[in-house]
């Protein structure tokens, strides 16, 4: 049985599906720039709250153009 | 901070298996915290998008994009990246174009237009499109992992000796500290 079967799609927002993209990509990313560990953990931690930043900041944008339209 | 040296040994070689499979060039070359990660977040990303997708967004079809492009499977060449995991749907189109039955228990093998058109009924039009979004992002993030394996990390910095093009092995020379004498 699918694990999916005991989840109702409805209940979950779909902004928690970013969360792993935004995970994935920054630590992916940072990782093939540079190459110490610790470094490697800087990196995507500030790219990933950068990236998440940048969505937040456009849904705020697109948001308050929606209401003023 | 400097960065620790980066042996890239058969860099080609490493470059085909990190697309073999995600990670396994760089702990071929030594590289093995790389490795685990690469592995963990491309690995994880493919197979929970196919879990969402309930195993049926990963599929290949022989079809020519210019004359049947609705039948063209766009996201198999983000896929396809994954390496190993993503193979068999390759290989599953192959054998149907050949006229052979799946094989695999069917892993990736193109599902029956009744499967797929009642995917979105069934699984909700969130799941399967975070399903085809997850394992294409993940073909794609290998990309970067596969140059990685091939060229080192990109922001090496100019004291530092390029790729060896040959198979043999060498060193390339970290960064020296602020202050050490070269």
């Amino acid at each position: 049985m699918s694990p999916l079967a005991l989840i109702n799609p409805n209940d979950v927002h779909t902004y928690w599906f970013i969360l792993p993209l935004v995970v994935a990509m920054s630590c992916v990313y940072s990782a093939s720039r540079v190459e110490a560990p610790r470094r490697i953990a800087w990196q995507s931690i500030r790219l990933g709250g950068m990236i998440l930043g940048v969505l937040a900041v456009t849904m705020a944008i697109l948001l308050m153009i929606n209401t003023r339209v | 901070m400097t960065e620790p040296p980066v042996e890239l040994k058969n860099r080609y070689l490493a470059a085909f298996l990190a697309w073999l499979v995600p990670g396994l060039g760089h702990w071929y070359q030594g590289r093995k915290v790389k490795a685990v990660l690469y592995g963990v977040c491309i690995l994880s990303l493919f197979f929970a998008g196919l879990i969402l997708g309930d195993w049926k967004v990963v599929y290949w079809r022989w079809v020519n994009p210019l004359k049947n492009s609705e039948q063209f499977c766009i996201n198999y060449p983000g896929q396809f990246f994954a390496g190993l995991a993503a193979l068999p749907g390759l290989l599953q189109a192959t054998l149907k174009w050949y006229g052979f039955d799946p094989i695999l228990w069917g892993y990736l093998a193109e599902p029956s237009q009744n499967d797929i058109n009642g995917l979105y009924p069934r699984l909700g039009s969130k799941f399967v499109e975070m399903g085809y979004l997850y394992t294409t992002i993940a073909g794609l993030l290998n990309i970067l992992a596969i140059f990685d394996a091939l060229e080192g990390p990109a922001n090496r910095t100019e004291t530092e000796a390029p790729a060896s093009a040959t198979a043999s092995t060498q060193a390339v020379v970290a960064t020296p500290a602020p202050g050490a004498v070269s």
